[in-house]
């Protein structure tokens, strides 16, 4: 039986059994318990340590084209895409300021739509 | 490694009340039941380093898979805790260990989630459908310098209306659900993920009534919308991931 239902109408069709909806369900879910278990079990817990690893692997992530982990420091020493993403939203955001003090300073300026665009930027 | 065969643990309930998929088998402690099914440590990766091979992603989805699908099936016949992916510890005797050593917060978790099963509800919505303004002029190029800044002004305008239109869209979808159910949350997109991405992504802890009442809110939610494409996923029942504490140790600390 299929867990998914979903109401007449309303529902999409937007495969919910996708591997990325499945990872989204299973990964970084659940109870962690290896953790404090210490009874003649050192081989298989260091298996359930590395298979964290795993799941928590940036290749693998973005080979299947799901790469958030890239953005996890926790899981993740890779930050230079961070760091490109970072300088790229700080730079947005100065042209964005620098476009609102022009604005401000040009507003109370006529509306001369006609106007040439002049040869040297006066702006 | 030197075991041959290991257990990997699926989850934890009081009692499996369901068929459950080939090779899952159950293994009780006083109250509690786990499922698992037994593994070859041969089979999981030794080198988490080499993960590009094909193999390796298969293997991870058929795992991931697996424990999505058991638990999923489980959770039709009450409440299950989930345990962490690639939970895998040695032999029946382990597990039996495990539920005793964890009986009481087992129970505690078990008990708060008896009769209560998790819902997910995605909203999606046609971006341009919502706002009904388009920009005059977009693409062409300005005319002069005041034009192009009085171009981005707009277009900002119209940016930020359909931001609070998203916005105000998201928040009564949320609003209205969290209202008739036990527990709600609002499960982040996580950057990276491919699109297309939903508008908003609920999740809601519900009883058997609050389940048709939800129902029927996600139903006339999309009925009121339906005219701007706004289309409502309700989807479940799930284990309640999202209901979970965040770690053994914290649900240890605070029992």
């Amino acid at each position: 039986m299929s867990p998914v239902q979903s109401s007449p109408g309303t529902a999409s069709s937007r495969s919910p059994d996708s591997l990325a909806d499945v990872l989204e369900r299973v990964l970084d879910k659940g109870i962690v318990v290896a953790g404090d278990i210490q009874i003649n079990l050192v081989d298989v817990e260091l298996l359930s340590i590395k298979l964290r690893l795993l799941v928590a692997s940036a290749d693998t992530a973005r080979s299947m084209g799901i790469d958030w982990w890239q953005n996890d420091p926790f899981l993740s020493s890779d930050s230079q895409d961070n760091e490109l993403a970072r300088e790229n939203a700080e730079l947005r955001s100065r042209i964005h300021q620098l476009e609102e003090r022009l604005e401000q300073a040009l507003d109370p300026l006529p509306n001369t739509p006609s106007r040439q665009r002049p040869e040297t930027g006066e702006w | 490694m030197s075991r041959e065969r290991a257990c990997y643990v699926f989850g934890v309930m009081a009692q499996a009340s369901v068929p459950l998929p080939d090779g899952v088998e159950t293994v009780s402690d006083g109250e509690l039941t786990a499922l698992v099914t037994e593994v070859s440590p041969a089979d999981f990766p030794e080198d988490v380093s080499s993960l590009e091979s094909p193999e390796d992603l298969e293997w991870l989805e058929r795992y991931a898979r697996l424990h999505d699908h058991v638990l999923n099936t489980a959770v039709t016949g009450g409440a299950v805790l989930p345990l962490r992916f690639g939970t895998v510890v040695g032999d029946r005797t382990d597990v039996r260990t495990l539920l005793e050593r964890h009986a009481d917060v087992f129970g505690r978790w078990l008990e708060e989630l008896s009769g209560r099963t998790e819902h997910t509800v995605k909203l999606w919505a046609d971006e341009t459908a919502l706002v009904d303004e388009t920009q005059p002029n977009a693409g062409e190029p300005a005319a002069s310098g005041t034009a192009y800044l009085r171009q981005r002004q707009a277009e900002r305008a119209g940016q930020e209306q359909a931001r609070r239109v998203r916005r105000a869209l998201v928040d009564e979808v949320h609003d209205r659900l969290s209202a008739v159910v036990d527990a709600a949350t609002t499960v982040p997109t996580r950057p990276g993920t491919p699109p297309p991405r939903p508008l908003h992504h609920g999740a809601y802890l519900v009883t058997a009534s609050q389940r048709q009442t939800l129902a029927a809110e996600v139903e006339a939610l999309a009925r009121q919308h339906g005219e701007h494409d706004v289309d409502l996923e309700l989807a479940g029942p799930w284990p309640a991931h999202h209901f979970l504490p965040e770690s053994w140790e914290q649900a240890g600390d605070s029992a």
